[in-house]
């Protein structure tokens, strides 16, 4: 029984890290597509020809910024659940309630992330953009059910010997 | 294990074991040259390169991920620092390369280890010295496999040195840095080890670089989870374990001395340790990086002579200077051979049991010679020997 | 080694070579092509970080990390491809730091040979002068996506050959009672 709790907090600690560093994977992934790869004002320029310089600086001003909050907003879940089940992992008794939370609803979006994406590349989309949407989502959406799970295994062994 | 067991404590069984002084200092002296005999070395004085007991840390980091390198790799280590305890172990689960690889975790008293002492019966003090050498290994680096493998290998957080206090002991969470020039720091249990790098065949996982200098403190006891054991903790307890060590030592010297009609495993001479019994525990329990001193003062009290201070220096001058017809009958021509012999042996063991990370064997009687002429030496002696 | 492994050997070193041929004879578009070979073994890196977790990593404390890392692998190498337009920026740091790493290395371990008055330490000097050169070549040429091209064909060809000669290489040990 030692080894099994052992080996869920393991997980636990795993994934963790795991959840921080896809974090930090996605953000920089996001920053280089919208500086090298297609970058911000090009696209907005793309969209909004018609208007004036100003205001498609303007747009694109506003792209970056909600961009950026969305982007600090995702991190910001990732660092919650990610430190979280690393203290778990070390051994360290903390409340899980809000980890739990945003961990099930990582899940489900990553969950019909994947379905879209999988819709997506059926009906023709960027194959290279698709596909990598498709694995981040399917990785993460794993990641939290790991996390779930061994939570929950280890809660239950903990309560059975009384620790 | 380091220079204090190799060299000074294996001087101290050997003379337990009854061989003379000058006895003792051949045996011992080629027990702690096993750790020096790198291929470095020898291509400086024109030695068969195959000859290599060890890799120094540069030859390692130098090496290339190819099938070549991991299989020479492997055979050096596997030989001489991590005899694998049992070929043919039971693994509940896992590709054919990973239950080999878990074949290869060193261990005491295995069938090999007597295959080893075997090989050093009626042979040079220097075949004698490579078996204590590889004996003593068996202890300090169990847990732990002769070829490079994260999933048998790695460790990881959860590693405690377990300090005595009164008549138990407390935990304390062992912290791994990756700076060997600061050293360990032994009453904070801050150890260096290897840098933690995600590949299977990454050298940094070879043999118990990921736990750092640990094995070979004699003090030291720890718990942690080898990589292997499916979240099982295991704990070493290095004074016992070493003093079976050197207690086995004495018992594979008696034997090889012809005091002894067969070497068994599983069995100590506790008997003829037991008047220093307790200077013995009292030095391997005593906490220090190097208990070198302590044990020369050991070998000095038991003998009444002085141990001089290990030095390979009379090694590679005789061999240099001799000429090529007489190399063999210098101290390092005899280690030489009795490493290539060893290493042919463990080699062999390993192949037949299906196992192909230290590579092919061939069996001359079968198949003439074939392969790495440096082993043309070992045919050449055993028909002079079959002649005779 | 057995004799699959041999042919193996001999069929990935000729592989090698045939795609500098390819390579050099693609002019301005041999770039883009170095950056889809390190993609494409990205890819298969993180596929065979994927397989390992399944053959061998599950069964080890802490192994769930190889199923992570074959998955950031992935994606890495196909962001690769996405941005393989910039090629010259990649071949120039995949270059760069190998050969930082491989020179550095090479010299340390000259110098221990040397100390250690080995004979090695002129083919391992050999080895470190020539890393270094390449990586002062990356950082002169760092604009010319042709010429790191073909300085990343120079390192598949020496890669290449060694195959090739690690497949008639006698690898045996024999034994004998």
């Amino acid at each position: 029984m030692e080894a099994k709790i052992r080996k869920h907090r393991h997980t636990l600690f795993i994934a963790g890290y795991a959840a921080i560093l896809l974090g930090i994977w996605d953000t920089v992934k996001t920053i280089l597509n919208l500086t090298i790869r297609q970058p911000l004002f090009k696209q907005v320029e793309q969209q909004a020809a018609a208007y004036t310089h100003e205001a498609m600086i303007l747009s694109a001003v506003f792209a970056g910024v909600f961009i950026f909050i969305l982007t600090v907003i995702l991190m910001s879940i990732r660092l919650t659940i990610g430190r979280a089940a690393i203290r778990l992992g070390m051994g360290k008794e903390i409340k899980c309630g809000v980890m739990v939370f945003w961990a099930v609803v990582l899940l489900l979006a990553n969950a019909s992330g994947s379905v879209l994406s999988i819709f997506g590349i059926i009906r023709g989309g960027d194959v290279l953009d698709l596909t990598s949407s498709f694995l981040i989502d399917l990785t993460t959406f794993f990641m939290m059910a790991w996390i779930l799970t061994a939570l929950y295994k280890l809660k239950k062994l903990l309560v059975q010997t009384g620790g | 294990m380091q220079i204090d067991f190799h060299y000074y404590a294996t001087y101290c069984a050997a003379y337990l074991a009854g061989f003379s002084h000058e006895e003792c200092m051949e045996i011992c002296s080629s027990a702690q040259f096993t750790d020096c005999c790198s291929v470095t070395l020898l291509s400086g004085i024109g030695a068969p390169l195959s000859a290599a007991t060890t890799q120094l840390q540069l030859e390692i980091m130098d090496a290339k991920a190819d099938i070549l390198s991991l299989q020479n790799i492997t055979r050096i280590w596997a030989s001489f620092h991590f005899l694998p305890r049992d070929l043919s172990a039971d693994v509940p689960g896992g590709s054919g390369l990973y239950k080999n690889k878990y074949r290869l975790i060193c261990g005491p008293d295995s069938d090999l280890l007597a295959a080893t002492v075997e090989l050093a019966k009626d042979k040079s003090l220097q075949a004698a010295g490579i078996a204590m050498h590889v004996l003593a290994d068996t202890w300090a680096h169990r847990y732990f496999a002769g070829t490079p493998s994260m999933v048998i290998n790695n460790t990881d957080y959860d590693f405690f040195e377990l300090i005595p206090e009164g008549d138990s002991y407390t935990e304390r969470r062992v912290t791994f840095r990756h700076n060997p020039s600061a050293g360990d720091d032994l009453e904070k249990s801050i150890y260096t080890n290897t840098v933690y790098q995600f590949s299977e065949n990454s050298v940094m996982c070879l043999g118990h670089g990921r736990a750092g200098h640990l094995p070979d403190y004699s003090f030291i006891r720890y718990r942690y989870l080898p990589a292997w054991a499916g979240y099982e903790a295991v704990v070493k307890d290095n004074p016992s374990e070493y003093y079976n060590a050197f207690c086995q030592m004495i018992y594979a010297m008696r034997y090889l001395r012809g005091d002894l009609p067969a070497f068994e495993k599983g069995v100590y001479d506790t008997e003829t340790a037991a008047p220093w019994e307790k200077e013995i525990r009292w030095i391997l329990t005593k906490r220090q990086p190097d208990a070198s001193a302590d044990w020369k003062a050991l070998g000095e009290l038991l003998s009444g002579q002085e141990i001089p201070a290990f030095d390979t220096a009379p090694f590679t001058q005789d061999y240099r200077k001799a000429d090529k017809a007489d190399r063999d009958e210098t101290v390092l021509g005899k280690f030489i051979i009795a490493a290539l012999a060893q290493k042919s042996m463990v080699t062999n063991r390993i192949w037949k049991s299906g196992n192909l990370l230290a590579g092919y064997s061939v069996d001359y009687m079968q198949e003439g010679f074939r392969g790495l002429r440096d082993f043309q030496k070992l045919v050449e002696i055993s028909l002079m020997n079959r002649q005779k | 080694m057995s004799y699959l492994q041999r042919v193996k050997s001999f069929m990935e070193g000729v592989g090698m070579l045939l795609a500098i041929l390819i390579l050099m004879l693609s002019d301005e578009s041999g770039a883009s092509w170095v950056v889809f070979i390190l993609a494409i073994s990205l890819i298969l890196k993180g596929i065979r970080s994927l397989v390992y977790y399944f053959m061998m990593a599950r069964f080890m404390v802490g192994g769930l990390t190889a199923l992570f890392a074959g998955a950031f692998l992935i994606d890495f190498g196909i962001l690769s491809i996405s941005l393989a337009d910039e090629a010259r920026i990649y071949i120039f740091l995949y270059l760069a730091g190998w050969n930082a790493f491989s020179g550095l290395i090479s010299l340390l371990r000259a110098w221990e040979s040397y100390r250690n008055k080995g004979r090695s330490w002129i083919l391992n000097t050999l080895y470190g002068i020539v890393n270094i050169g390449i990586l002062i070549c990356c950082f002169i040429f760092r604009d010319s996506p042709t010429t790191l091209a073909t300085l990343y064909c120079a390192g598949l060809g020496y890669s290449g050959i060694l195959r090739i000669i690690n497949a008639f290489r006698r690898t045996e040990i024999v034994y004998i009672q």
